[in-house]
């Protein structure tokens, strides 16, 4: 009888065992399709300025952006800065000038619900390392969708 | 859903999510480990492509892919399609890129191939206080790779845990 129960349960690993690795090779398959559809021209970028950075200040506070462009010799980078009691917008001469315990960082260029979009300029010497963020095709979003679709399907399984 | 302990289905319905979640907690974080931060001083030889299109103080507008950027100078890759009187020449043991009989500016890296074509590319170095505006942008095919695996991929991994669990 144990034998019996052995020998089936070897064999629901074994399936089990074939069915991931099933749907590891679909998956990867599917991947790399759509990295065949994604693939364009070496001369093919996004017509909107963004690349997602993360800076480094000589202060020693760091933080992720986006940068713009570079004006002037000074670089341009948007941030979200989060609402608190410290910061405030103050409209100058039709421009929103975004206030951190009375000293200025920035121009709001749009007030969320929870953040502001803050564009700082800065200059080379206020920065101690930029780095690029590349090839960040996965994160949170993804993670996150990952579960919600595991519960779903389990959900879907039960009715 | 009544879960009996002893009962070997029961059992499976509470252990298997939460040993499919850990999984899936794990992929996600080696996940973000994928994304590379690349200093913008070298970004040439890392592989990571951040595009420029750049104006100089004498009215010059150029667009290229980024290799690097500090406080002095800014790097530009050019590609110049060799055709018409546009040559790589060597001159002196010294490749470079010419129009004619003007040498273009700019450090002659190599020839690729694009669509058929033969281009040249060369490196070419502007000083910062002569770039009177410059933006940066991604590149086409990463951005729109990350929006399909940002959208498909999760839910794909998600589902087929969940089938397979």
């Amino acid at each position: 009888m144990t034998e019996a129960h052995g020998s089936t349960r070897g064999v629901f690993a074994t399936v089990r065992l074939a069915r991931l690795i099933l749907a590891g090779g679909l998956l990867a398959g599917f991947i790399a399709m759509l990295s065949g559809c994604a693939a364009t021209s070496p001369e093919n970028f996004v017509e909107e300025p963004g690349v997602t950075v993360r800076i480094v200040r000589t202060s020693g506070d760091s933080f992720s952006g986006t940068l713009i462009g570079m004006d002037d010799g000074v670089l341009i980078v948007d941030r979200s800065v989060p609402k608190s009691s410290s910061i405030t917008v103050v409209r100058n001469d039709g421009v929103d000038v975004v206030y951190r315990d009375d000293t200025p960082i920035g121009r709001a260029m749009e007030i969320r619900g929870v953040d502001i979009v803050v564009r700082e300029r800065l200059a080379f010497f206020e920065i101690d390392d930029i780095r690029v963020v590349s090839k960040a095709y996965f994160g949170w979003g993804t993670a996150i969708a990952a579960v919600l679709a595991f519960l779903l399907v389990q959900v879907l399984q039960d009715m | 859903m009544t879960l009996r302990f002893g009962d070997t289905a029961g059992t499976r319905r509470v252990c298997v999510p939460a040993a499919a979640l850990l999984v899936l907690l794990c992929a996600g974080l080696v996940a973000c480990g994928c994304a590379r931060r690349v200093p913008l001083t070298e970004l040439g030889p890392s592989g990571a492509v951040v595009w420029v299109r750049m104006a100089t103080s004498d009215g010059e507008q150029v667009t290229g892919r980024l290799v690097s950027l500090d406080a002095g100078s800014m790097v530009i890759a050019l590609r110049h399609a060799l055709e018409g009187d546009v040559r790589v020449r060597e001159r002196g043991g010294d490749k470079a890129l010419y129009s004619g009989t003007e040498r273009l500016p700019g450090r002659f890296v190599r020839i690729d191939t694009d669509e058929g074509e033969r281009v040249a590319v060369v490196h070419r170095a502007f000083q910062v206080v002569d770039i009177n505006s410059a933006t940066f942008h991604e590149s086409g095919g990463e951005r729109s790779l990350s929006s399909i695996v940002s959208l498909l991929l999760g839910p794909a991994i998600g589902g087929a845990l969940a089938f397979i669990l």
